[in-house]
């Protein structure tokens, strides 16, 4: 995650400490002081969803799978995760609130020093179930929106789908819970991005993520609505030019871009271009702290079968079970060839990788991505948007702040 | 390890579209053949192509083996349908 509001207006967020190591600039409690050792676990709780969204990395439908976790196991998983020092437990699906023992689970994991957040389609959170999870020390909601109302019902596959979301965002917000959009950009709802901030920002939302859209499950098979590459610099674009506009306007917004660390080039560049030589350099100097595209490193996922995978997207793959051993050894094990070459991927990087100055903050990209696009998990991601002038490094830009 | 000190894992599903391939590499002539996780895929030359494309960077021979004839023994005690080993 790469916190726009953080890089270009300084923004303090409870993520400083663990993405930039940054905890004792920033005026805000910290998720953890310092910069993460261990990974974020995307847990997906279950198969099951109400919805039916043409870009499910998990593959949900309206059942559950053989084979999930009951309450018991759930929380011997989490006693396994808080066990192994895991900051952050995120409840995913399918759809996490169709499991009635959600609040439970939440209680549990916040009982047991994790720090539980939760990713939702929104449609089934009431205003009591809103207040349970507070209660149980739910830390943060983040709420899937992929559009206004028509585009993002279409996208859904349910009419009323928006509806029943805004009003789930609602009832978090008056139960006083941190409460985020979750919006993934393709073809069909970039037009809806402004629109979509401005009537949420109304409502009182104040954090909004957008994901690139990532090629696994139902997403690999709408690869072909992927933004182009002169789409993509547009949406990002506007994603910057609007956080910046919200602050000046003294609306203090949070605004994060996931799942392409071509975004950290981007973002340098515009802050070189658009605010000034110094502001880059801070851009720059956190970056190269958060360290590039996750996977296999700061971020994990189990499946509702108890896989673990290298990230949430990644579910074709699975590293080892945790019915097998322990979250901590499986992420360990450092005998598995594929997650060194992760893990030192500086080493393997290929083609324009090889001698893009933002290499050390972007690490190749998805490696999810160069896998469906060109089956190498090193091969540059194919949704690189960076132009030739803003990749050389001989070109004015900025190089890594060490070489300074 | 006494052999009463594991259990044996339950036999729940480990993948739901399709079936899930334990997967080993051998990096060398010399080394060890070795687990390195599993793919998920309807059928074992998918499986292949899927786990070649990860492992080919260094693995000399793949093998591939269907999840669930792996019979798994653990001290683990996180799985609740765990049986006693000798059951």
């Amino acid at each position: 995650m790469i916190s726009v509001s953080k890089l270009l207006c300084g923004l303090d967020a409870e993520g400083d400490g663990l993405r930039y190591d940054a905890a004792n600039e920033s005026d805000k409690e910290q998720i953890s002081e310092k910069k993460q050792r261990r990974p974020v676990v995307v847990w997906n709780t279950t198969r099951g969803c109400n919805l039916y969204c043409e870009h499910c990395y998990a593959s949900a439908c309206d059942s559950g799978a053989d084979g999930e976790f009951s309450t018991r196991e759930g929380k011997r998983l989490l006693d396994d995760l808080a066990d192994y020092g895991v900051p952050v437990v995120l409840f995913s699906g399918g759809e996490p609130l169709v499991r009635s023992d959600l609040v439970d689970l939440v209680d549990y994991a916040a009982d047991v020093g994790l720090r539980p957040v939760l990713s939702t389609n929104g449609t089934l959170i009431t205003a009591e179930r809103a207040q349970q999870l507070a209660d149980a020390g739910l830390a943060y909601a983040g709420i899937s929106v992929d559009g206004m109302a028509e585009t993002n019902d279409h996208f859904r596959g349910q009419d009323g789908a928006f509806d029943a979301a805004v009003r789930g965002i609602e009832h978090c917000l008056d139960a006083g819970l941190k409460t985020g959009l979750r919006y993934t950009i393709t073809q069909h709802n970039r037009d809806d991005l402004r629109d979509i901030v401005d009537l949420l920002a109304d409502t009182g939302l104040d954090r909004f993520c957008f994901y690139h859209l990532a090629y696994g499950g139902r997403g690999a098979d709408i690869s072909d609505t992927d933004l182009s590459t002169a789409e993509r610099r547009e949406a990002v674009r506007e994603v910057c030019d609007l956080t910046r506009a919200y602050h000046e306007d003294g609306h203090e917004i949070e605004t994060l871009l996931v799942g392409n660390y071509a975004d950290a080039g981007y973002i340098t560049e515009y802050a070189r271009r658009e605010m000034s030589e110094e502001r880059a350099r801070t851009v720059r100097r956190y970056l190269e702290t958060n360290g590039g595209d996750p996977a296999g490193e700061r971020v994990a996922d189990i499946d509702y079968q108890g896989n673990v995978h290298l990230n949430q997207f990644w579910q074709s793959y699975s590293l080892g079970n945790v019915r097998d051993r322990s979250f901590g050894a499986i992420w360990e094990d450092d005998s598995n060839p594929l997650v060194n070459a992760l893990r030192s991927r500086d080493d393997r990087l290929q083609g324009r990788c090889t001698d893009c100055q933002y290499a050390d903050i972007c690490k190749g990209g998805s490696p999810l991505r160069s896998l469906a696009i060109h089956d190498d998990p090193f091969a540059p991601d194919p949704q690189c948007y960076l132009t030739p002038d803003e990749r050389a490094p001989d070109t004015g830009g900025l190089q890594p702040t060490n070489a300074d | 390890m006494p052999v009463e000190d594991r259990q044996r894992v339950s036999d729940a599903p480990r993948a739901t579209d399709g079936s899930e391939w334990e997967v080993f590499v051998r990096e060398a002539s010399t080394d060890p053949m070795r687990h390195v996780g599993s793919v998920t895929a309807e059928t074992w030359d998918i499986a292949y192509e899927q786990a070649a494309t990860l492992f080919s960077f260094t693995a000399e021979d793949l093998w591939l083996c269907p999840a669930d004839a792996v019979h798994r023994f653990t001290p683990s005690t996180l799985d609740e349908a765990a049986t006693a080993a000798g059951d």
